[in-house]
């Protein structure tokens, strides 16, 4: 199977440049100096690697050393003539384009990762042989990208930070929790005075009374007063009932408003998912009827595909005999020895013409392959297709189920509120009424009170005896008014500051404390998993890479080599079995510190995105001797073969124009 | 009755979820989605 790679407007390149690549093999292709081979597959590793979420591919690119910094914010990759570069790759049925903008700007058509653009390109500006080429043996910084280490670091400093804010509006909420407590306190201490100030009081008129039970010219007087002492007395009480009830009622309304906004919220999120579920609904309806239209006839396709492929398999075999049969009787004219016409058994096949039939042989077996591969891929989508289908009529059957129960519950929530509104109303209009009544009550008590005053004055006057009891009285009086007026002074304060706003939630202040620190011991429990999992993801990456890297240089016949990664402190170890002892990159040729860079990247590509079809090699191998190369191209083309990948390979050419050749794994 | 232990696992789980769904730029807004939701669990409770 073959694909086909536009570049419109890369780099040095200005208008359209096509590139057919093989899959499973090794395409290599050449160029001369800056005839824009590095352009091209820096492109075309941008193209498959556009992730859809990220913002920041391009500073990725420029990080691993795959882009150069823009200047001036020009993006260098873009023809200088043009606006935008386009990169598109047309591969099983599949289409992947890329736009990169003058400006740095970038579109793309499908998603991908950073990770398909650390692992599937090496060149000789990349970060990972930059590092070797210095000496640097610290690969902390790829194994927090290529495993899920990084982005749970990321997590952790903003649950650190979230936990702060909620840990200083603990914080607060203690301090106001300490700061209503004192007031409590000054409160039961004004209370504790203003009992005495009563008993004193009572006392006092006990006394006064008594002497002016002894004075006959007073009587009318003091039985005024005492008629006035019993009338306030019982008014107090009026009051106090009211109060009392009044308090009841506030704290009725509290519990009522709460549960009112507690069902409120209740409302609003399942508004919220009776929405999401109505939108889910119709886009899987949607797309199950997009399927159906997919699948009709589905499965006399099917049963044509897998007629169709017994019939190649047939062919693909013919083909194969025949490929092989040229190949071997032009392996042996080239030794020299006469071929013999197959059919006749006279004529002799010359070298030139048993080349030729090779040629049409091998394509004709591509051509088959090929094919088998399109009906496999399309029996693929197929099957896919089914499954997506039932998977989706499942959700549809589940979410169908889901949303009848959502609106009964949302319609029951719509008549609780409504009979917490008309409690609540209920509830307001009786304080109103009460307040009014005793605000009327403390109008008598108080005319009571100025009676009372204007008598006491007449009594003053008669005589000397009661005058100081008189007068400590008014000053007892005075004293529990001020009393008084502080005590509610304090119940204001209280009041307004018993309620506290914790994220658009108004609470009562020490369910408030309650809930924050249930709140702060979930996220500090929280983060001590994420830590643990940011522990074992970076082992993970570093095992699987490990492994890989262990496979690539048996592969490569590097047995007496082992190089790995430390878990505890991230660093590259070379060690050289044969003299038992760690080698140091340093002491390494720039050529194997290039088979090095080499064995690292293949492995990470085998570890973290075989699934990604490139590998790209953009001229690593320029400084490789014959034998070297050789072996290289051998083991690549194995790779290639046994990973199904597009491998692309760069070199320098002589020539002016760009080919691409391709190499087969035997 | 608030279950610290299931909501500890609930938002585990949704991190996990979250660090394989978005890139580390897009993973912020998207946790602080998360953990409100937890707060307001939490404070809407009885």
């Amino acid at each position: 199977m073959n694909a086909e790679v536009i570049f419109e407007n890369v780099g040095g390149l200005s208008g359209t440049y096509k590139l057919k690549l093989s899959r499973g093999v090794v395409n290599v292709v050449k160029a001369p100096n800056a005839a824009g081979k590095s352009s091209i597959i820096r492109s075309l590793a941008l193209c498959i690697s556009a992730p859809y979420k990220d913002k920041d591919l391009l500073n990725i690119a420029r990080e691993m050393g795959l882009l150069k910094q823009p200047s001036e914010a020009i993006e260098p990759l873009v023809h200088v003539g043009a606006n935008v570069a386009n990169i598109i790759v047309k591969f099983d049925n599949e289409e992947w384009s890329f736009n990169l903008f003058k400006d740095g700007r970038y579109k793309f058509t499908r998603e991908g990762d950073e990770r398909t653009l650390i692992t599937s390109i090496l060149t000789r500006d990349s970060v990972i042989l930059k590092k070797l080429m210095s000496g640097e043996m610290n690969f902390k910084w790829i194994i927090e990208k290529l495993s899920l280490a990084g982005k749970y670091e990321v997590i952790i400093s903003i649950l650190d930070r979230e936990r702060d804010k909620i840990s200083n509006l603990y914080e607060d909420v203690r301090n106001r929790r300490k700061e209503i407590e004192d007031l409590k306190k000054d409160q039961d201490k004004l209370k504790e005075e203003l009992e005495r100030y009563l008993r004193e009081r009572d006392e006092l008129n006990k006394k006064l009374s008594e002497i002016l039970a002894n004075r006959p010219e007073l009587k009318t007087l003091n039985d005024q007063r005492n008629d006035l002492i019993s009338k306030i007395k019982k008014q107090e009480q009026i009051i106090k009932d009211y109060d009392k009830e009044i308090s009841k009622l506030k704290e009725e309304l509290n519990n009522l408003t709460k549960e009112y906004e507690d069902k409120l919220n209740k409302e609003k999120l399942l508004e919220k998912r009776e929405r999401e579920l109505g939108e889910k609904l119709e886009s899987i309806e949607e797309r199950i009827k997009t399927l159906n239209e997919q699948l009709k006839g589905y499965e006399e396709r099917l049963k044509d595909i897998s007629d169709k492929i017994e019939a190649l398999r047939l062919d693909e075999g013919r083909c194969l005999a025949e490929y092989e049969m040229y190949e071997k009787a032009l392996k042996l004219a080239t030794q020299a020895q006469e071929v013999r016409c197959f059919l006749c058994g006279q004529g002799i096949l010359t070298e030139e013409f048993l080349e030729q039939r090779k040629v049409v042989a091998e394509k004709k077996l591509m051509e088959v392959r090929d094919r088998i591969s399109e009906l496999l891929a399309e029996r693929n989508r197929i099957y896919s297709a089914i499954n997506e289908k039932n998977s989706l009529e499942k959700q549809l059957n589940e979410l169908n189920k889901e949303y009848p129960e959502i609106r009964k519950e949302l319609e029951g929530i719509k008549e609780e509120l409504s009979t917490y509104f008309i409690k609540i109303n209920a509830i307001k209009k009786r304080m109103t009424e009460l307040e009014a009544k005793r605000s009327k009550e403390v109008q008598i008590l108080n005319e009571y009170e100025s009676k009372l005053e204007t008598i006491e004055k007449l009594i003053q006057e008669k005589g000397k005896d009661e005058q100081k009891i008189i007068e400590k009285l008014a000053e007892i009086r005075g004293r529990i008014n001020e009393l008084e007026k502080q005590l509610n002074k304090i119940e204001k304060i209280i009041e307004v500051k018993a309620y506290i706003e914790v994220f658009d939630h108004k609470l009562l202040y020490n369910d408030a404390e309650k809930k924050l620190d249930i709140l702060i011991r979930i996220i500090d429990s929280v983060l001590g998993k994420v830590r643990e999992e940011v522990r074992r993801e970076r082992i993970m990456a570093i095992e699987l890479f490990n492994d890989q890297i262990k496979k690539v240089l048996k592969d490569l016949g590097f047995d007496y080599l082992d190089i790995w990664i430390d878990a505890s402190d991230y660093r590259l170890h070379i060690l050289d079995k044969r003299v038992g002892s760690e080698v140091s990159p340093r002491i390494l040729s720039e050529t194997e510190k290039y088979i090095l860079a080499l064995v690292l990247h293949i492995a990470l590509k085998l570890a973290y995105t075989t699934h990604i079809p490139f590998f790209l090699i953009d001229e690593i191998t320029l400084s490789f001797d014959e034998v070297r190369k050789r072996a290289l191209l051998g083991y690549l083309s194995k790779l290639a073969k046994e990973n199904d990948w597009f491998i692309i390979l760069t070199e320098l050419s002589s020539e002016h124009t760009f080919t691409v050749t391709t190499l087969t794994s035997p | 009755m608030l279950n610290e232990e299931k909501l500890t696992e609930q938002l585990l789980d949704e991190i996990k979820v979250l660090v394989r769904r978005y890139s580390s730029e897009d993973l912020e807004k998207n946790i602080i989605e998360k953990l409100n939701n937890i707060i307001k669990i939490i404070l809407t409770s009885e």
